[in-house]
């Protein structure tokens, strides 16, 4: 049993980060951009850009369909989209994404079924930057 | 810590080291250690060798350099120059270049 | 019996280590690794393909690595492990603290959907490794000559392929939810021209 929930242009958030955070239950769908400022849990369905605050979880049965920014994000279901967090993003093994993933680290259990880039921000060591020459033999 | 080449690996190119090397496999091109060779029975080297002490158990192809001694070993086989302070042949073993021993 | 092998930290191998049996590499090599083996880059390893990319059956990542990597069962980043370069496996892990920027696409030869791949192109980069993993055996195995000219053909391929693709997906799987294996490709609203306030997939 599903509810049918076609809110109009946005879907927005108001409580604050602190509390318990704000869960789109398994029946709902909505259609549209969704911004929040604290943490949000989806276990819905979403068609739009999601962008909170805090953290954000899709779980295990959720499914979004858009561009995700937080400042954590967390996916155990289905996703295609673009994530962008300031933190860390953590994909579970059981989900299913599609898209490119920027945060400051990115993981991956095994077992995830992943198609996409992931930009963690790093530099390589030693010389090993394509496009740099060979520094010769590197010091012990 | 040694670096070993096992016996099913084939490595092209440029190999250096300053800890010990075990070829079991093949090596070809440059072999260049500030330390032990020890080509083991079937390790093949084709190469110019550089080494503190090499070991031929299997076989050398290449020029060796060896700042303290060269052992060829019985069912051993090297084909090139040895420059080096020391050496010794076995019985059975296969040698054929020149020596200079005067380092 | 596998053989196994071991790069030691003192050493450098600058050409091609091509071959059977198990590495472990605690040193530096530059230019071309392609065995049938598990792989071992341990934390002091450094890692610079200049040809093709580093292949092997399981491989596990410590070090740092210049080069897209190829595992035939499995590739994990495990935690300190920096690699710049494209990740192709059934299965992929990337630890906490694993770092990566390359294009990641789990499963065997590219069973993710067109759409899927479509999308992930828009970066900028070369979309050749998504479209292509299903070519990988072709594009990624040991070239010894012009792997240039192979990864231009292979990305023209992979663009027509996936403009094809991308809109074939696109009407077949309009409406439906999600999928089993991946998640849904291009729902009907998405695309371009209806609803405007979804933002263009890829972009900031």
């Amino acid at each position: 049993m599903s509810r049918d929930f076609a809110t109009s242009k946005s879907a927005r958030s108001t409580s604050s980060s602190a509390k318990e955070p704000n869960i789109l239950g398994s029946g709902l769908r909505v259609r549209g951009r969704l911004t929040g400022a604290g943490d949000l849990r989806i276990e819905g369905e979403i068609e739009g850009d999601v962008k909170v605050g805090g953290a954000l979880e899709l779980g295990e049965g959720a499914s979004v369909t858009g561009n995700i920014s937080a400042r954590s994000v967390v996916v155990d279901g289905s996703l295609t989209g673009d994530v962008n967090a300031e933190g860390a993003v953590v994909i579970r093994a059981s989900a299913r994404v599609s898209g490119n993933m920027n945060g400051s680290e990115i993981a991956l259990e095994e077992g995830a079924s992943f198609t996409g880039r992931i930009e963690a921000a790093f530099e390589l060591p030693d010389g090993l930057m394509i496009g740099s020459g060979t520094a010769g033999r590197r010091g012990r | 810590m040694a670096t070993v080449i096992g016996q099913d690996i084939i490595i092209e190119g440029e190999v250096s080291s300053d800890e010990a090397v075990v070829v079991a496999g093949t090596v070809r091109g440059k072999l260049n250690v500030d330390g032990p060779v020890t080509v083991e029975a079937g390790g093949i080297v084709e190469a110019d060798v550089g080494a503190t002490v090499l070991s031929v158990g299997g076989s050398v192809t290449g020029n060796v350099t060896a700042t303290e001694r060269v052992d060829l070993l019985a069912g051993g086989r090297l084909v090139g120059d040895v420059k080096a302070a020391r050496l010794t042949i076995a019985d059975g073993a296969v040698f054929k270049g020149n020596v200079d021993m005067d380092v | 019996m596998t053989t196994s092998s071991t790069i030691g930290r003192g050493t450098v191998i600058r050409g091609s280590i091509r071959g059977e049996g198990d590495l472990e590499v605690e040193g530096r090599v530059e230019g071309v690794l392609d065995i049938d083996g598990d792989i071992a880059l341990q934390d002091s390893a450094r890692v610079r393909i200049q040809e093709g990319v580093l292949s092997g059956r399981a491989v596990s990542i410590r070090g740092a690595v210049s080069g897209s990597v190829l595992g035939s069962t499995s590739i994990v980043l495990e935690s300190g492990a920096r690699v710049v370069g494209d990740l192709s496996a059934p299965r992929i892990g990337i630890r906490p603290g694993g770092l990566l920027r390359g294009q990641v696409t789990t499963g065997d030869d590219g069973s993710s959907p067109p759409a899927a791949r479509g999308r992930a192109a828009p970066r900028g980069r070369a979309p050749q490794k998504s479209a292509t993993t299903r070519q990988a055996p072709a594009v990624a195995a040991p070239q010894r000559s012009a792997p240039q000219r192979a990864q231009a053909a292979a990305t023209q391929r992979a663009a027509t392929a996936d403009k094809a693709a991308y809109a074939e997906a696109a009407a077949t799987t309009a409406g439906r939810g999600t999928s089993k294996a991946a998640p849904a490709p291009v729902m009907p609203s998405l695309r371009k021209g209806q609803k405007g306030q979804l933002k263009k997939r890829g972009g900031k």
